[in-house]
């Protein structure tokens, strides 16, 4: 178990391209930290970093307050999950297992008990026999994962594990890797896309856009006090709307207000709330609650309402948000900012 | 009619039929009439034009020679002469050449594959700085017909530059030219360049040097191209001809392809067809066993000049 | 020390069998080729050099032109034969529903045959004798004996005969790889669009195969033209040099018995031989270039 750090951490490719930019970052020991982000924000290199397998330009990357930057992959104590499982496709499991073992010479019978061990946690023990094209999908993604644990690396780094896998059985394995993380304390960097499983499996989150970190926190964090426009947009499902102050009359241009889609009501402004007109065009049943998409001039926006609540596509109607809900941000810079006087 | 709609079910089970002709095409009965003839026509003519030859090379090897003079195609008038391939293997030493052709085909093998899988290796895995270079290098042999190569080797093998010794009647002679095979490596750099280049990082992160990851990882991950490569080395040895003819002078080295025409004068007919026949059992055979292979690599290789 | 740390050793041991192969025995001889055409060598004493004289040499002998008609005869002969059946039989070959392994078998069976066999093989079948094996054949239909590789009109044709038959094969596995890979769709769209089979051929099949038909057409000619087997097993050149090509002239330059040890003479002709067909090349590419960029 270590912490990993990134000191002013800066990748620049050969044809000049900026992957990473200055970043600082502090990991815990013992966190499932998760970097989320659209592609291309440097999340993965900034993984591949940390694992070697690519050159750091500028900064430090520190592995349990050890510099790494020119330390070999194999010496770096950690284990890489990896988006495709990159199996070993003419070896059976058990020897895809113990392939990185048998190289750092660690005797046999450490390694069958390894071995061992992990086929048992992640249930692969009929299997060890068999080549990765015999395995399913997710049988195959268990033994990407089987190959890291029997490492016993002070930190796992997984590159989007679960991308390839259908949607039921990525919730079942989200579930699965957490759990595992728990039990061995190890500590974890997991990048993904995907802002669902961000919020469901991280610690804390780092959220990065264009090479840059935009914002370090807990879920909770992230989801009640984006930083920023970006962070806003991106953390929720359907995402926060946020529109010119001006069409609810709370600001001038240089103000943007947000608010989320489950804060709005059906009915006018009570006291603490603003309302305002907006006309219902589609209206999405989704069995426990209702998204209704809403046009209030030529902005668009999502609403997430009761089922129980009446309302009619191609009606107008009135709305309201409590003004504890709202949000407010520089039009310019994107930041969150204190709301207009 | 009772079979029409049977053979509908088995058809769409066919695998590979092409879509030219599709299924209710086919149902029509001009075109599967004018078709199936056309196909059982093509088949005649491939069993008698492409088979025929050979056939009559298999019999004639054990047919007594004065009936082949007189009654080429007479089926064993006279009985059977099972006596030339004995004569042929062992006077003739077709045994010999047969030898020799062989030791030269593993050796050519073995060069070939050592050169194609390092050099590959090298440019496709391991990326040197000036690989591109190299590479460029090697695709402009590929438009330089070998034959013609022949005269500034055959002055260089019998001497060269820096040794001062001939290698005349020597199979490094043959086994080291035919290595120089841009073709070989090419196609071994495009199939390494489609391996998914995790595995190795995953290789990398487990601790495997160049060296571990080529062995381990590398080649048993190649063996559908290093048959493929293999199949053609070996094939290209056995059908190789010019080159031993001007660089082995010493019978007793020479591959069957030199000495057949060479004992064609002084040797009796059916005897001599039983050499011809001899030296086809190894190509055939082979063939018939790794069929997929040949058909497989010649498809690769006619999509690697397209 | 850094470089062998980052793997620069090991890059280079790997590609050293490589570097060393072609460097010995791929790019020196080309090299090679070059300066000697422009030498005088025999093997004794150190080379001379004598400028275009070998070019000069070679392009006065009353063979020269010879070779090179021969040689054009043979390439046209083989692509008037070689070049159609092939395909033919290919597209015959991927609509067969049944057995279509054995097709191919007994398609490519005469392409493992080492050329040395076939070409003996058939020099006994081109026994001018009435009871040669072809002239047996041709008797059973009441056609007289012919004289085959003992004619001068015969004996080009003879040879092309024999070498299509021991080449079309791969050239029909290659077209048949070419034909699963065209799209079944685009057929099921033309016949949606109401093709019938020859249009769907014409249409369909054929442009899609455009860039496999110019390349092995522009391959098989370069190939005719460095053929050597057939004219040196079957005829020597002969008969009256009837068959005597560009690369059994080389031969004789450097290796023949009238002639002999004229390595400069057969290096400037091995070269003209590639400075032609890399020409040729150049110019059937650039020519085809608009046929073949869809």
């Amino acid at each position: 178990m270590a912490a990993i750090r990134f000191d002013g951490v800066t990748k620049i490719y050969g044809d000049g391209t900026l992957a990473v930019d200055a970043l600082d970052l502090a990991i815990e020991e013992g966190e499932f930290m998760v970097f989320v982000g659209p592609s291309g924000c440097g999340k993965t290199t900034a993984l591949r970093m940390v694992a070697g397998l690519e050159q750091i330009t500028g900064g430090t990357i520190l592995i349990g307050e050890r510099p790494v930057n020119h330390v070999s992959p194999k010496d770096r104590d950690i284990a890489m999950v990896f988006q495709n499982y990159a199996l070993y496709p003419h070896m059976t499991v058990a020897q895809n297992l113990a392939f990185g073992l048998k190289l750092k010479k660690i005797s046999k019978a450490e390694i069958a008990r390894r071995v061992r061990d992990a086929a048992a946690v992640l249930d692969l023990e009929q299997h060890l026999q068999r080549k990765p094209k015999a395995l399913s999908g997710g049988q195959r993604q268990r033994v990407a994962l089987g190959r890291a644990i029997v490492r016993e690396p002070a930190a796992f780094l997984m590159d989007e594990p679960l991308s390839n896998l259908d949607a039921a059985l990525r919730v079942q394995t989200r579930g699965e890797i957490l759990k595992l993380q728990k039990r061995l304390g190890t500590t974890t960097i997991y990048v993904t896309h995907d802002q669902v499983e961000a919020m469901t499996m991280g610690d804390r989150i780092a959220v990065m856009c264009e090479g840059r970190l935009l914002q370090l926190g807990t879920p909770e964090q992230l989801y009640t006090r984006p930083a920023n426009t970006f962070v806003a947009t991106f953390i929720g499902s359907p995402a926060m709307n946020v529109i010119p102050a001006p069409v609810l009359k709370l600001g001038s241009d240089a103000s943007l207000v947000g608010f989320r889609p489950e804060h709005i009501r059906v009915g006018s402004a009570q006291n603490g709330s603003v309302g305002f007109e907006a006309g219902v065009e589609v209206v999405e049943y989704l069995g426990d609650e209702k998204l209704a998409h809403l046009r209030l001039g030529e902005l668009s926006l999502v609403a997430k309402l009761p089922v129980a609540e009446r309302v009619e596509p191609g009606t107008a109607a009135a709305f309201a948000v409590s003004r504890e809900a709202l949000l407010f941000f520089a039009a310019d810079t994107g930041f969150l900012a204190d709301p207009p006087a | 009619m009772i079979a029409f709609p049977l053979r509908r079910r088995q058809r769409r089970h066919d695998g590979g039929a092409q879509g030219l002709v599709l299924e209710d095409e086919w149902s029509r009965p001009s075109v599967r009439w004018g078709l199936g003839s056309a196909h059982k026509l093509l088949l005649l003519l491939l069993v008698v034009v492409g088979l025929g030859p050979i056939l009559w090379l298999a019999k004639s090897a054990i047919t007594p020679t004065i009936d082949t003079l007189t009654t080429p195609m007479a089926i064993f008038p006279h009985g059977l002469a099972w006596g030339n391939l004995s004569t042929a293997w062992n006077n003739v030493d077709v045994s010999l050449y047969l030898r020799n052709t062989i030791v030269i085909a593993i050796g050519s093998w073995a060069f070939q594959i050592v050169v194609a899988t390092t050099g590959a290796y090298a440019l496709s895995v391991l990326r040197p700085k000036f690989g591109n270079l190299i590479m460029a290098a090697l695709l402009t042999t590929l438009f330089v017909p070998a034959v013609v190569l022949l005269i500034p080797l055959y002055v260089e093998i019998v001497n060269p530059p820096l040794i001062h010794h001939s290698f005349v009647n020597n199979y490094l002679a043959i086994w080291l030219p035919e290595a120089a095979s841009a073709f070989n490596v090419v196609l071994m750099k495009r199939f390494f360049d489609n391996l998914p280049r995790e595995i190795f990082e995953a290789a990398r992160i487990d601790g495997a040097g160049p060296f571990r990851l080529f062995f381990s990882i590398v080649l048993p991950m190649s063996r559908p191209i290093l048959g493929v490569v293999s199949i053609f080395a070996v094939l290209a040895s056995f059908k190789d001809y010019l080159w031993p003819l001007l660089v082995l002078g010493d019978p007793n080295l020479q591959p069957l392809s030199v000495r057949l025409p060479q004992i064609a004068q002084f040797t009796p007919l059916g005897v001599f067809l039983a050499a011809l026949a001899l030296t086809c059992v190894v190509p055939i055979v082979g063939f018939l066993i790794f069929q997929r292979g040949f058909l497989r690599g010649t498809g690769l290789s006619g999509a690697l000049k397209g | 020390m850094t470089w062998v740390k980052q793997g620069g050793l090991s890059k280079l041991l790997f590609l050293l069998p490589l570097l060393f192969v072609f460097g010995a025995f791929s790019w020196y001889p080309i090299v090679r080729l070059v300066l000697m055409s422009l030498q005088f060598t025999n093997l004794v004493q150190p080379a001379k050099w004598v400028g275009l004289a070998n070019f000069s040499e070679v392009i006065h002998d009353p063979l020269f032109p010879i070779a090179v008609r021969n040689t054009a005869e043979f390439a046209g002969l083989a692509l008037l034969f070689g070049y159609p059946v092939p395909l033919i039989m290919a597209v015959l070959i991927s609509e067969v529903r049944r057995w279509r392994g054995l097709y191919s078998v007994l398609a490519y069976l005469p392409v493992v045959i080492p050329p040395v066999v076939s070409v003996l093989l058939w020099k006994t079948f081109y026994d001018a004798a009435s009871n040669g094996v072809f002239n047996t054949i041709l008797g059973w239909v009441g056609i007289g004996p012919q004289q085959w590789i003992q004619s001068q009109a015969q004996a080009m044709p003879s040879l092309v005969l024999e070498s299509t038959w021991a080449n079309a094969g791969s050239t029909v596995i290659i077209y048949l790889a070419a034909l699963t890979g065209v799209n079944r769709e685009l057929y099921e769209a033309a016949s949606a669009d109401g093709a019938g089979l020859w249009k769907k051929l014409w249409h369909v099949t054929l442009p899609q195969l455009r860039t496999v038909l110019l390349v092995t057409m522009i391959l098989q000619i370069i190939g005719t033209a460095q053929v050597f087997i057939e004219p040196w097993l079957f005829t020597q050149g002969g008969p009256a040099n009837s068959t005597l090509t560009v690369m059994l002239l080389i031969y004789d330059y450097a290796f023949g018995n009238s002639l002999g040890a004229a390595y400069g003479e057969a290096a400037a002709l091995s070269l003209m031989l590639v400075a032609f067909l890399t020409m040729f090349s150049l110019i059937y590419l650039r020519a085809t270039r608009s046929w073949s960029t869809q």
